[in-house]
């Protein structure tokens, strides 16, 4: 691995541990005597001052190193929590995380220290007490160890025992539920290969019941003795010494210092996201080799042939559902913007107190389609805050409790994950949206004398619809509904809205879980193949079996007391059709809201595709949504369902 | 790019290639291969000089024909055409061209700023000219070319006159 890497590696890793601070700040905010989340304040930002200046980049390690000094003084005491410092811890996390963006300009980085430093220094100012900062960055070592986290577990197997690295594994696996494992004495590569005798030992972070550990590891066969004390680096030289004659002549001087101790490893690794996109385009072009050998040999070869070649297509489609597996992160990645956001909403305003609740973090979802998520949900929280929630006086008359709530869910439902964002505000008047709509001259007084409420309240998605009274630097800020819509409806999804005056709004997205590989139909036009995908489709039909009408704006045709419009495919892809087709196959393609007969001149079989995008902005065409190749290595480009039917 | 830009960008190689009788050139970095014609999927909404999309060993690659980009009607005689395939912005596109005729290696000096007070010269679309033996050349930006809706006219690019 190269600097790059270690730098992109150390990068997303610091996130990781701002965003954990961030959660944890919180959560700490909340309940101020919970030592639990202190202790997880202090370890990330432990661990991110330790990583910073391995990494060299002082300056970030001196500032965690701050924080830090903070968390310690909370804990023990000499500083207590209240809302003007969650307002600078929050203040240093979103300074930090620039500085990570910046790390690499040495002007800007040194600009935002200062700037942080000073932010420190006011506040240190204003609370009248002096920060003894340049005394504790003097001895280092203090912070180095965790005071109250680390322990050092001692284990003895018992005499003559088989295969010891399983045993070891075994311990290890149990410990790791219970406590954080940072080291372990011998390395960890020792103990695999079976090079220390009969003990080692394992350094644990984190708070846990010693009896309970102590009693687990007992617990595992052919451990003789387990015992646990804390852990000093003042005491790690005695360890060394005795680790290192405890584990004989054969691993001398190898292994046994705790800073040359491997890390236990995680059940997981990180692999850069291109990587992944990589195996996907791979298995893309896997699965189209696949189809177009299966083309080829049908029918062709024998029986065994055959089944081999069966064999090989489960094992395909069984790559292909792991590999997307792989693209799929849990939505939390999303969702833990939040908090933040709800925090920092109450505290710039009086009138209004909201209580975010969220279910469903674990919830799997492709990571491209989370990642073009994340503008629509805020969007939603924004609004559900803005407008959709009542100040606390108002609730309080209409008698509901003064904290608003928003919920904010995923679930997987099917080949679906829906996302909802609910509140228990105010409420959406389809009557009063159908008036504005009408105001603003989006819709016509006949048409809307059609609509029932759901389709009344789907008129805040028009362009051009808002019903904001006021605009607050938390919505407003220029993206409308339509948007979100749009937004959802490119990624195949849909929106959904219920609303009940005075109980709230819920808003549903539904998105597929993944953009890469989908099922389509297969149909001929204008003698070209294109894919239409299922999802667009309600059924396939025959025109003959029905009963077709002109009408001003063109055909129709009955389809169980609705009237469907029919589009002949050729002539809306922009080809000179001929004749009108009276007979021949049709589909009927939902999207946008809206539903038409395709008319096609054949009907080919449904199966997966791989989705190519293609550069869209030299095409210009928005009635196809990407293309794929076939098995015979031609072109079918995608029916975007949505794009034709505007 | 502009043509300091070009100057730092250091002018290599370039490949020649001629559009109705006119030599053109574009820098060799910017090419990834060239093609012989091949299939090619239409797009009826696309704009017009955009002939379609082709499938590059499983990438899909958008083509414009140059001829059609410079208002030309389509040659009959097909045997020499082909598809220049170039990265403009990360993506990939395949420019059709009459034929592609030699890699020239230039240096900076070879290349000049065209002369500014050509009358009915797209200045804007040229990087500079250059001079292949008894033939002039132009070295297109290829970045304008592609990206303007505007008409181009072959006879706006001559700079010999």
């Amino acid at each position: 691995m190269d600097n790059e890497q270690y730098k992109k590696q150390f990068l997303a890793e610091a996130r990781e541990y701002l965003q954990v601070l961030n959660n944890a700040l919180l959560d700490f905010e909340q309940d101020t005597s919970s030592e639990e989340t202190l202790a997880e304040m202090f370890r990330a930002a432990h661990s991110l001052k330790g990583m910073s200046s391995t990494m060299g980049y002082e300056q970030l390690s001196k500032l965690t190193h701050r924080l830090e000094n903070y968390f310690d003084q909370l804990r023990n005491g000499s500083l207590k929590m209240d809302s003007s410092l969650s307002d600078l811890f929050f203040e240093a996390l979103d300074l930090l995380e620039e500085l990570l963006m910046k790390v690499d300009n040495p002007q800007e980085t040194e600009a935002l220290t200062a700037k942080l430093l000073q932010r420190f220094a006011a506040w240190d100012q204003a609370q009248g007490q002096e920060i003894k900062s340049s005394s504790t960055s003097e001895h280092p070592s203090e912070y180095l160890s965790v005071p109250d986290g680390e322990w050092i577990l001692e284990i003895k197997l018992r005499q003559g025992v088989q295969m010891k690295s399983v045993r070891a594994f075994m311990v290890m696996q149990k410990v790791n539920q219970i406590a954080e494992l940072v080291a372990t004495i011998p390395s960890r590569k020792a103990i695999d290969d079976e090079r220390f005798d009969r003990e080692f030992s394992l350094i644990l972070a984190g708070e846990f019941s010693h009896e309970e550990l102590i009693k687990t590891v007992e617990g595992i066969s052919e451990i003789e003795k387990a015992t646990i004390r804390p852990y000093h680096d003042s005491a790690s030289e005695e360890t060394e010494g005795a680790s290192a004659q405890k584990n004989g002549a054969g691993s001398k001087g190898e292994g046994t210092r705790l800073a040359a101790a491997e890390r236990y490893q995680e059940s997981t690794v990180r692999v850069e996201t291109t990587k992944l996109d990589n195996l996907v385009n791979l298995i893309g072009e896997l699965v189209i080799n696949r189809n177009r050998l299966l083309e080829l040999a049908r029918g062709k070869l024998g029986d065994e042939l055959d089944e081999v070649l069966e064999q090989q297509d489960r094992y395909i489609s069984a790559l292909q559902e792991e590999v997307m597996e792989l693209r799929t992160v849990p939505v939390k990645e999303i969702f833990n913007r939040f908090p933040r956001i709800i925090r920092d909403f109450n505290r710039s305003q009086e009138e209004k107190e909201i209580r975010l609740k969220m279910v469903g973090e674990e919830t799997e979802l492709d990571r491209e389609i989370m990642y073009e998520l994340a503008e629509p949900l805020v969007h939603l929280i924004r609004n559900a805050c803005d407008h959709g929630l009542e100040s606390k006086s108002r609730r309080t008359e209409l008698g509901k409790e003064p904290v608003g709530s928003i919920k904010l869910e995923a679930r997987r439902e099917g080949s679906n994950v829906v996302i909802s964002v609910a509140d228990d505000g105010r409420g959406l008047d389809p009557e009063q949206i159908a008036q504005t709509a009408l105001q603003k001259g989006l819709i016509e007084l006949p048409e809307l004398e059609k609509m029932n409420d759901t389709e009344k309240l789907n008129l805040i998605f028009c362009r051009g619809f808002s019903t904001a009274e006021k605009i607050t630097d938390i919505s407003g800020r220029g993206v409308g509904m339509d948007v979100v819509k749009q937004k959802i409806e490119q990624l195949r999804g849909k929106v959904e809205i219920e609303s009940k005056i005075n109980q709230g709004t819920v808003f549903r997205l539904y998105v597929p879980l993944t953009l890469a590989i989908i099922k389509a139909q297969l149909v001929k036009a204008h003698s070209q193949v294109y894919a239409i995908p299922l999802e667009s489709i309600k059924e396939n039909i025959y025109l003959e079996d029905y009963n077709i009408k002109e009408i001003r704006q063109g055909r129709v045709l009955t389809l169980r007391y609705e009237l469907i419009p029919l589009l002949d495919l050729g002539r809306a892809l922009g080809y000179q059709s001929s004749a009108t087709k009276k007979s021949g196959p049709a589909v009927i393609v939902e999207g946008g809201g809206r539903k038409a007969a395709l008319v096609v001149d054949q009907l080919l079989e449904q199966q997966e595709i791989v989705i190519k995008s293609f550069n869209s902005t030299l095409l210009k065409c928005r009635e196809f949504s990407g293309a794929t190749i076939m098995g015979d290595g031609r072109i079918s480009p995608i029916i975007d369902v949505i794009g034709i039917l505007q | 790019m502009n043509v300091a830009e070009q100057e730092n960008a250091s002018i290599g190689k370039l490949i020649i290639f001629s559009v109705s009788g006119e030599d053109f050139a574009v820098d060799i970095f910017k090419v990834c291969e060239v093609i012989t014609l091949q299939e090619i999927t239409h797009l009826p909404r696309a704009p017009e000089f955009v002939e379609g999309i082709i499938n590059l060993r499983g990438e899909i690659i958008p083509v414009i024909c140059l001829r059609k980009r410079f208002g030309l009607p389509p040659l009959e005689e097909k045997k020499d055409v082909r598809i220049i395939i170039v990265e403009i912005n990360k993506h990939k596109v395949g420019l059709i061209v009459d034929a592609v005729k030699e890699v020239f290696d230039s240096n900076k000096s070879q290349i000049q700023p065209p002369p500014p007070k050509l009358a009915g010269v797209r200045l804007d679309l040229i990087i500079g000219v250059g001079r292949n033996k008894e033939r002039l050349f132009v070295l297109l930006d290829l970045e304008k070319v592609l990206s303007t809706d505007e008409k181009i006219a072959l006879e706006e690019l001559k700079v010999e006159r």
